[in-house]
């Protein structure tokens, strides 16, 4: 089972990956307060979906569990769970645990 | 073959059976690892073939499926998008459920598939998808509403897909199959309305796998990373 600072890794490694790709102005920075998605962030819609995708992919490899992110449950929430690393990396935890739990 | 493709990791639902079970035995035979899906089981073994038991209009039951594909084989580089029902029948015959049955696994099913298979392609920057539909689609022909409309839909999800995935080398054509030799399509028309299908082709003959595995083999290509977005018609309608 991932713990959540294994979490923010993967987070902080998908965002790496991204980077690459994106002119240094555009650049996300690695930190919990980073905003990924709404106002005051910096990534548009694609680069967004990517970085779901990223993080999805490499929770699959480190825990053998596929998990959708971007789901009706992330969509109906108040506050979006994509809004910062830390908000996501709590969001991940949420689904990890109810798998572990169901 | 004028291109033959380096040995590649793809999956072909509907491969229990008709066009996807030729398909898989012909990739399987030509050296490439197959992964093949379907709701049954193949009645075909052979050593380059895994199949593994999935509905594509069941999304839980396609996670699995990729699950197990991304376990085994940790890429995908070609999925050929065959699954579906075929269904004739005059739209003011065609009950609810029956409807939403073509819809789930011709346009649903193809579309949970595609994105799963997307994901497992961008973590190499590599990806061919092939997806199957009809010249029933810009023929309209009488009977095949639902049917038709099923396909039609999944031509426009490429369209739109492919756009989304631009930056990446993967790529997203169809294939507008006409009548195919041994898939069960010329035998469920009886023989009038098999006429009247061909009557309305300018190449009415019946396909034989050998051109679509032609068609599919450009498509998939490492050479046509520029190739997006296209639609091919047999039987020579547009």
């Amino acid at each position: 089972m991932l713990r959540r600072d294994g979490v923010v890794e993967v987070i902080f490694w998908a965002i790496e990956d991204l980077n690459q790709q994106l002119p240094e102005k555009d650049r996300l920075e690695k930190s919990l307060e980073t905003v990924l998605f709404g106002k005051a962030g910096k990534l548009d819609s694609l680069g967004f979906v990517n970085l779901i995708v990223a993080v999805e992919q490499r929770i699959q490899e480190e825990t053998g569990q596929a998990i959708a992110l971007a789901d009706e449950r992330a969509m109906s929430q108040k506050e979006s769970p994509f809004r910062t690393v830390d908000t996501l990396a709590n969001y991940i935890m949420s689904i990890l645990d109810d798998a572990s739990a169901g | 073959m004028s291109d033959k493709m380096n040995r590649q990791i793809i999956l072909i639902t509907g491969s229990s059976r008709g066009i996807g079970r030729q398909l898989a035995e012909h990739y399987a035979g030509q050296g490439h690892m197959v992964f093949g899906c379907s709701r049954g089981r193949p009645d075909f073994v052979h050593d380059r073939y895994c199949h593994i038991t999935a509905d594509v209009a069941d999304e839980s039951s396609v996670l699995a499926l990729f699950s197990e594909i991304s376990r085994s084989a940790r890429h995908l580089d070609l999925l050929v998008n065959n699954a579906g029902l075929a269904m004739s029948r005059y739209a003011l015959l065609t009950g609810e459920s029956e409807a939403e049955r073509v819809i789930r696994a011709n346009f649903l099913g193809a579309f949970l598939v595609m994105r799963e298979a997307i994901k497992l392609m961008k973590r190499r920057g590599f990806g061919r998808i092939v997806n199957f539909s009809s010249v029933n689609v810009p023929l309209g022909s009488a009977g095949s509403a639902i049917y038709s409309a099923s396909k039609a839909s999944l031509e426009h999800l490429g369209y739109t897909l492919s756009r989304e995935i631009a930056s990446d080398n993967i790529t997203i054509n169809t294939i507008g199959l006409s009548l195919v030799a041994g898939s069960g399509m010329g035998e469920a028309l009886n023989a009038e309305a098999l006429r009247d299908k061909q009557r309305s082709l300018l190449k009415p003959a019946l396909l034989d796998i050998s051109e679509i595995v032609h068609v599919i083999d450009f498509f998939a290509s490492v050479k046509t990373s520029n190739i997006t977005n296209q639609i091919l018609y047999f039987g020579g309608v547009r």
